[in-house]
């Protein structure tokens, strides 16, 4: 019995230390990503291969992008790989990130019910198929999460040229007030529907409630090929160029946070864009179509 | 240090200017949880009186269940509801999920078992000759339970209480069933989760003590009617 | 007839706690259940008040009898009130304590509320209305409960152990309202106690209770014996301290007896020192009680004897005096 008891113990002290100890004895790199890469799950197929190769592990940390890159502003992880470009160049000439590489891109699509109650069908232009969908007021899902997804959202709905409303809330940062403003067409929680929610939830709500949604290619491939009951929400809209979504990768600068493993996570960004890598990236298929697209320059910095 | 200050600061701010997307939030919360605790209510307090007045087989064993499901997760009862009200669930045509409709369905189901189960304790404690007392005086059955009831008032308020604290500041049922549509279905806990999300702590903070000002409230309010019917 | 139980028996937990053969009692008088703790009193009551159903047995209320399993006793629970040992008042002030058979009964407010006045006034609890219930004194509580009960016009009023934990003060009050309710308002009045003297000064009518059942004699004289058969076929009941009473029963083994102290015959001379049951003792207390003088005889054991008042007036008794008694086989029963 006391035998008994004090297996659980050690166990449990165990279970308790092994987060900690791993930093000696493996080679342990924490970084933060967006939901919808994740959700693709390429990181299933891209990471093992590194970890393979250099023996170092990667722990993912999902969430937005802007979730993302606070955990780098933060330290709290060591590498931040998202696709919101503007904000991750500014991440980096803030002097958080050490270096941007340019790793891939995938695309977004505007997706909604087979039934298109707002004609979007066969429009090219990205802004012009969100303009029906407003005018028509048909249900619009939307990320409203902060995230890369959702910052492109809200630049195609200004494209659009429809009056939005913009709303500020005031906080207080290091003492000094400050206004965080949020953009939105008109019909708030009648029509739009902004849900503060991953690519994988949103999708979810959009398919329950036949719903349009801007949507990155990866996931929506995923969500509706590679699971049982499939999304019945089909493209729409695909193909602008206002639709691209490029993805980089930042280790975090270890001048900013010294306590980073800015060795491992360098080795990291430069074997993302590695020939072997962006092969990898290339073959990666979801329901036999190709989701990412390699962008990278050899040894660009 | 900062961090707290500058959220404390934040949420004064967000509440003394009385934002409107916050009261959107508070007002929403309110409605939700409010509604829920209502109806639980509505079924539990009868629901646990027959169940401490009444001798049936298998009665310890519902009690046993019920004292079960206090410990219920809210994801649980998520998933549970979701299952029936999603378009594909035999409830789809309804179009319930990712409405309050959905979220006080699910809170409902979390909450009534609370309301019982305290319920049955407070009535159980009762002194038997009340009842006694009642029927010996002429009192019908109904009028005797409600004395009854009367007497237990002070359980059952604690159990309405501790179920409406359960559903405002439950995160689980709310974000599964109702989305946290902005402006329709977005609860405090929801808009927490949100904004520590978006990497928006300061305002994360702010919508916390916001929740714990609005549970004071209400919790006084309680407190002040607990005193008014205290004869 | 205002009941008749027949048969009645209560069990709890496979102990009888109350097993009556036959017992009637009377509609107008006052009726006190005579009897020590444990003796079923108050469950008689409970089934008196159509609270609790017996084991087994009739009830008949009024040449009805009751039917406990239906559950429809609500018409007949309007009729017969019963006021607890240690009654509970509901928690809020006392005026609507009194209120509450009324508003039931659907009275109206303004009947509410001359009625509620008038039977504070009654049980001297009138300046008492706004007081919460629950800040009452034990006496001042019995006493609202008792203007409760009577709230509901009952035609019958059991009270269980009335004046058991009340003061002196209190006692008094709450013995003239009985009497009152009854003179006055011609409920009926049963009320159990274990105090003979009490009983003795309010009840008309006293039933004996002893162990769930109706003991035909007072309870005080009550023994345990052993019966034994004597050779000549008699049987004698063996007392501790080696006393020994001949007895007519068909028992044999470990009893109870008891005997009636009005059938005890007392004398100052071995009048007749042939008759069975002859004892010699000491006379070592008498109490006064109305028409009768209650006389305690040390036998060995202590006896207790009812002298009518004129009896006792030619004997000249004196206390420490040296007494014979004679306890007929027919006052002795065994049980």
């Amino acid at each position: 019995m006391k035998t008994g008891l004090a297996w659980i113990l050690t166990l449990l002290v165990a279970g308790l230390t092994v987060p900690g100890t791993t930093q000696g004895a493996e080679k342990v790199l924490k970084m933060s990503t967006t939901t919808s890469t994740e959700n693709s799950g390429l990181l299933d197929v891209l990471l093992p291969e590194f970890t393979k190769e250099t023996g170092i592990q990667i722990k993912v940390l999902a969430k937005g992008t802007g979730a993302a890159i606070r955990d780098g502003m933060d330290g709290n992880v060591d590498i931040i790989f998202v696709h919101a470009k503007e904000r991750e160049e500014k991440f980096v000439s803030d002097g958080y990130g050490a270096y941007r590489l340019a790793v891939m891109h995938n695309d977004f699509v505007i997706l909604g019910p087979a039934a298109d109650p707002a004609g979007v069908k066969g429009t090219h232009d990205a802004a012009k198929a969100l303009k029906k969908i407003a005018i028509r007021k048909a249900r619009f899902v939307s990320r409203g999460d902060d995230s890369g997804t959702h910052t492109k959202e809200k630049a195609l709905w200004k494209a659009t040229g429809l009056p939005l409303k913009t709303e500020t809330t005031e906080i207080v940062k290091q003492g000094k007030r400050q206004q965080v403003f949020s953009q939105h067409p008109e019909g708030l929680g009648q029509w739009y529907l902004s849900i503060g929610q991953g690519m994988g939830k949103t999708l979810t709500y959009a398919e329950e409630k036949q719903a349009y949604t801007v949507a990155d290619r990866g996931t929506y491939l995923k969500y509706k090929f590679g699971r049982k009951q499939g999304l019945d929400l089909k493209i729409l809209c695909q193909g602008d160029p206002e639709l691209f979504n490029p993805y980089g990768i930042i280790p975090i600068n270890p001048t900013r946070h010294p306590h980073v493993k800015f060795k491992w996570a360098d080795r990291l960004a430069e074997w993302l864009v590695s020939p072997k890598a962006q092969g990898l990236i290339a073959r990666y298929k979801i329901a036999g179509q190709q989701a990412f697209f390699p962008d990278a320059i050899a040894n660009a910095r | 240090m900062d961090f707290l200050i500058d959220s404390f600061l934040s949420a004064m701010l967000l509440i003394g200017s009385l934002d409107p997307g916050l009261l959107e939030i508070i007002g929403v919360s309110l409605k939700v949880s409010c509604t829920s605790t209502l109806i639980a209510s509505v079924i539990g307090v009868p629901g646990g009186f027959i169940i401490a007045f009444s001798e049936f087989p298998m009665k310890r064993l519902l009690i046993t269940i019920l004292n079960t499901l206090l410990a219920l997760p809210t994801v649980v009862v998520g998933l549970f509801v979701y299952a029936f009200i999603s378009r594909r669930g035999i409830f789809g045509v309804f179009d319930l999920l990712y409405t309050p409709k959905a979220m006080i369905i699910g809170q409902v189901i979390l909450i009534i078992p609370i309301v019982a189960t305290f319920t049955i304790s407070a009535v159980s404690r009762i002194d038997d000759r009340y009842r006694k007392t009642a029927l010996t005086v002429g009192a019908n059955l109904f009028q005797t339970a409600w004395m009854l009831v009367r007497e237990a008032r002070f359980g059952i308020a604690a159990a309405i209480i501790a179920a409406f604290g359960r559903v405002i500041a439950e995160v689980g049922i709310s974000m599964m069933l109702g989305g946290n549509v902005r402006g329709f279905t977005r609860t405090m806990t929801t808009a927490m989760a949100l904004e520590y999300d978006k990497g928006q702590f300061v305002l994360s903070v702010a919508l916390g003590i916001a929740l714990l000002g609005v549970s004071f409230a209400v919790n006084l309010f309680f407190n002040y009617f607990q005193g008014k019917v205290r004869v | 007839m205002l009941y008749e139980l027949r048969n009645l028996k209560k069990i709890y937990d496979g102990r009888t706690v109350l097993d009556l053969e036959q017992l009637s009692l009377d509609r107008g008088k006052i009726t006190s259940l005579l009897g020590p703790n444990g003796a079923g009193k108050t469950t008689l009551l409970e089934i008196m008040a159509f609270l609790s159903g017996p084991s087994s047995g009739e009830v008949w209320f009024e040449q009805e009898k009751v039917n406990f399993t239906t559950g429809k006793l609500m018409h007949l629970r309007r009729k017969v009130v019963l006021v607890e040992q240690q009654s509970i008042l509901f928690t809020t002030r006392v005026w609507k304590n009194v209120a509450f058979p009324l508003r039931i009964r659907g009275a109206s407010k303004a009947k509410r509320e001359r009625i509620v006045e008038e039977l504070l006034d009654l049980v001297g609890m009138g300046a008492f209305g706004h007081a919460r219930a629950h800040k009452l004194s034990g006496g001042e509580t019995q006493r609202v409960a008792i203007a409760r009960a009577l709230a509901c016009f009952p035609e019958v009023v059991l009270l269980d152990e009335p004046t058991a934990n009340v003061d002196v003060e209190n006692q008094i009050a709450i013995e003239r309202i009985m009497q009152e309710i009854n003179q006055k308002k011609g409920i009926s009045v049963i009320f159990t106690t274990h105090n003979m003297i009490q009983a003795s000064r309010l009840a008309d009518e006293t039933v004996f209770l002893y162990e769930g059942k109706v003991a035909r004699s007072i309870y005080e004289n009550i023994f345990s014996g052993h019966i034994e058969t004597e050779r000549n076929g008699c049987k004698q009941c063996i007392l501790q301290y080696g006393l020994k009473l001949g007895v007519d029963s068909p028992k044999s083994g470990p009893v109870r007896i008891s005997i009636d102290p009005s059938a005890v015959k007392i004398s100052q001379s071995r009048a007749n020192a042939s008759a069975e049951n002859t004892f010699k003792g000491k006379l070592i207390q008498l109490t006064d009680e109305q028409s009768r003088v209650r006389a305690l005889v040390d036998v060995g054991i202590p006896l207790s004897v009812l002298i009518p008042k004129e009896v006792f007036g030619d004997l000249g008794l004196e206390m420490g005096a040296e007494v014979w008694l004679t306890c007929p086989v027919e006052s002795i029963e065994v049980f």
